[in-house]
């Protein structure tokens, strides 16, 4: 098995979210993670909607992005939960039917690639959690995170349909808390946890539902005494970052919680500023919070 | 509790794209777990415990122009096929309408869209200049994907002509005059008629 990964970026965060791009460029490989040079990947492309339209050139386009990868002998970590969802979905349905493999690879003739199905393709968070492993990242962490109590919300495709992503179990996920609590942090429970982020129900012309979505999981996250949200997927990022402040406008709410996306977590813990994390690009903040994770900062208000 | 009870003409469309609808004994398990029925107003607000006031049994039995409207709501999160302890896989059943009604010219117009954006530019939100500006910011490089090998994959799927017929037929569809047809006219006649 190789160790050697070629970042799969996708759309929505380069597009939308550069910062995070950023910043798994520096993080991952700090946690030991080793990427390969940038490959020429398109979108993946989305499993709901150009899956639902046209199989064949999902089929073809993802198997495209899988050979680029497959042709440098590298695996694909992935920073999205979408992109994840069809690229492993894809490579096994390829690799476990040959015809169907054979009629897709006839689809990238004139492309130069051929799909042979030798690669894994993994999540950021399912790639820390086996090739680095939970002990090996305690052992990196140099800025506890003890203020930080945190609910965590892993999203539908990270873990589902799972018996082709593996990775936890859908119905009462565990290992997104356990990489939080790595980190020194406090891990907190809530009711609506396995519920979907709802970004699928804005994306299909349901506005009204993605808000309730949002609403019902942040008053539940509130509710269990949580201090942050964390995520690790950009889709879910927005939806409780850019969505939440039509939500707790449009609702009324008098709360907010802040997000964060795991690699910024991940960097603090790691010893890097908090300034450097790009939090600053969040909608939502809690600058008090902020202030706290950097272990200067605490001496101040101590 | 009432229990989901499909008429058979609509059951044999589901049928035909996915035979193992018949095995569903109507447990509802999948509909408890649906993030369309637990979110969306319309089911949301139904009464509670009802399998008939749920997204699922709306899909089922719905006539083909609802039931390309709700398939398009699924957001394919598989914990209907998670849970359904027939291995029925409901989400499935919505990406066959799905993919059916595109074929059909029946989904919705921006999917048609953002088909072509995807094949057009390799990915599928705009890259604005202020992203473009962030990115130099951060020293990013930039965004560059691979057009001219999707066109190629998009030929050889079909999926270019086919695009391409389907403009052809909505420039057609916007060129055809609106029905205007002498109503009043009618009216009188009906009214002479009865006389």
């Amino acid at each position: 098995m190789t160790n050697k990964y070629a970042l799969f970026t996708g759309c929505l965060i380069p597009s939308r979210y550069p910062h995070l791009e950023a910043l798994a460029r520096i993080i991952l490989p700090a946690v030991g993670i080793q990427l390969t040079e940038d490959l020429a990947f398109s979108c993946c492309p989305d499993p709901i909607q150009v899956g639902g339209s046209d199989r064949a050139t999902w089929l073809a386009v993802a198997a495209r992005n899988l050979a680029v990868a497959e042709e440098q002998g590298a695996s694909i970590i992935s920073l999205c939960n979408g992109c994840t969802n069809t690229l492993a979905v894809v490579n096994n349905q390829l690799h476990r039917n040959e015809k169907l493999r054979e009629k897709v690879n006839g689809f990238l003739t004139g492309t130069e690639h051929s799909y042979q199905g030798t690669i894994e393709v993994k999540h950021f968070l399912q790639a820390i959690w086996e090739d680095i492993g939970l002990d090996n990242l305690k052992s990196k962490v140099k800025t506890p995170l003890t203020v930080i109590k945190a609910a965590t919300h892993g999203g539908c495709h990270l873990v589902s349909p799972h018996e082709v992503m593996h990775f936890d179990n859908p119905l009462d996920p565990t290992k997104f808390d356990k990489l939080v609590q790595a980190l020194g942090a406090k891990a907190i429970e809530y009711d609506l946890a396995t519920k979907c982020c709802g970004v699928s129900l804005a994306l299909t012309g349901d506005q009204k539902a993605s808000l309730r979505a949002v609403r019902d999981k942040l008053t539940n996250i509130y509710k269990n005494g949580a201090n942050c949200l964390i995520v690790g997927c950009p889709f879910c990022y927005q939806q409780f970052d850019l969505v939440q402040v039509r939500v707790v406008k449009q609702f009324n709410l008098p709360f907010q919680v802040p997000i964060f996306y795991y690699l910024q977590l991940l960097g603090i813990a790691l010893g890097h500023p908090v300034e450097n994390m790009n939090i600053s690009a969040h909608r939502i903040r809690d600058r008090d919070l902020e202030a706290m994770l950097s272990p200067i900062e605490s001496v101040i208000v101590i | 509790m009432p229990l989901i009870t499909l008429k058979y003409s609509e059951r044999n469309v589901s049928l035909e794209m996915k035979e193992k609808l018949g095995y569903c004994f109507k447990c509802a398990v999948c509909a408890s777990f649906c993030p369309v029925t637990l979110f969306s107003e319309e089911y949301a607000t139904r009464k509670e415990n009802a399998y008939d006031s749920t997204y699922i049994y709306d899909l089922f039995i719905a006539d083909d122009e609802k039931r390309v409207d709700i398939a398009w709501k699924c957001s394919l999160c598989h914990y209907c096929i998670e849970v359904c302890p027939q291995d029925i896989k409901p989400g499935e059943i919505c990406t066959a309408i799905k993919e059916w009604s595109f074929h059909q010219h029946k989904a919705p117009e921006n999917i048609y869209k953002l088909m072509k954006t995807l094949i057009a530019d390799g990915i599928i939100f705009p890259i604005s200049t202020m992203t473009k500006h962030k990115r130099e910011k951060l020293r990013l490089p930039p965004i560059a994907r691979p057009v001219v090998e999707l066109e190629k994959i998009a030929q050889n799927t079909g999926l270019k002509s086919f695009l391409g017929e389907y403009d052809k037929l909505q420039e057609i569809s916007k060129k055809l005059p609106p029905i205007a047809r002498p109503v009043a006219e009618l009216g009188k006649i009906a009214q002479d008629t009865e006389a």
